[in-house]
């Protein structure tokens, strides 16, 4: 075999032997990256969820008497102690244009979904945009309503 | 070491295969890596709604009569059946800590998430009162 033979095949051996690996090992990286920016993405809901769920159950709000002056509200909360919720300032949220809450909460390019329910799952009030996207975090909290126990139900999705 | 086209080529072969192992350890590493990572979220899931029950026994009035029959029931009636909970109250209307617990003890290496909250006792006397709570998977 001649030296040129030789050099041809050991390169088209090479190719190869390049090509077996280079494929799966780009397909897998790719892999990869989208795990773990799907994974980033979703603990970035999952936080946002759990701290605006706090904010909505545990605060007042700001100023604590924001649904006598919505346009001068600068954070909501529907809170009148920690975990009991005001029926007044329930009404002034259903009240709200979602788009103006959006805003108020900071939700960002979520969007978000308020259930209230007794116990036996009957709706008390629903406030926001149904589930409609591709990811979502759903957050149950127990808190009280005029001295009975429901759950508040907030959901975040994109 | 002599091969017939001289030492270039070994070397060059060499380089990739070292280059390509390398890129392999990461891809292992971080695969390795991406399944171990735990979802957070069922433990703050568990932790506030261990906190949600015991501020929700406060804003109904369980903790002002103490009692410890109606306290394990409306914790019954809060808790998910995923979960059993401990809870230790404390004050200065008690003379000893009261304890209800509504299932068996964790085994294992099992997270605990615990909480506590002060609350006020209006009557028979003014008073205070710490409610400690730990919660568990089943």
């Amino acid at each position: 075999m001649s030296k040129a033979q030789i050099g041809i095949l050991d390169l088209i051996i090479a190719a190869v032997l390049f090509m077996a690996v280079a494929i799966p090992s780009v397909y897998f990286w790719n892999l990869t990256r989208d795990r773990l920016i799907t994974g980033m993405d979703y603990s970035e809901m999952q936080v946002k969820a759990f701290q605006l769920s706090d904010l909505l159950i545990k605060s007042e709000g700001k100023p604590t008497k924001w649904e006598n002056t919505i346009n001068e509200t600068l954070a909501l909360g529907l809170a009148e102690s920690d975990r009991a919720i005001s029926p007044q300032k329930l009404s002034a949220l259903n009240a709200t244009s979602y788009n103006t809450t959006r805003k108020l909460l900071n939700v960002g390019i979520y969007s978000f979904k308020i259930r209230l329910t007794n116990p036996g799952n009957e709706p008390i009030m629903e406030y926001g945009k149904n589930f409609t996207g591709q990811s979502s975090v759903v957050i149950e909290r127990y808190v009280t309503y005029e001295g009975e126990k429901i759950i508040f139900e907030f959901t975040l999705w994109k | 070491m002599n091969s017939l086209f001289g030492n270039k080529g070994f070397v060059l072969s060499m380089d990739a295969a070292v280059a390509i192992s390398i890129v392999i350890v990461v891809l292992v590493i971080s695969s390795f890596y991406l399944s171990r990572s735990e979802d957070s979220l069922p433990k703050v899931q568990m932790m506030k709604t261990g906190s949600d029950i015991i501020a929700v026994l406060d804003n109904e009035g369980f903790l002002q009569s103490s009692n410890a029959t109606d306290i394990k029931g409306e914790i019954n009636d809060l808790l998910p059946p995923a979960y059993n909970m401990r809870v230790s109250i404390n004050g200065t209307f008690l003379s000893q800590a009261l304890i209800i617990e509504t299932g068996t003890e964790p085994v294992g290496a099992t997270f605990i998430g615990g909480g506590k909250r002060f609350f006020v006792i209006t009557s028979p006397s003014p008073g205070y009162g710490i409610i400690k709570f730990w919660i568990w998977l089943k």
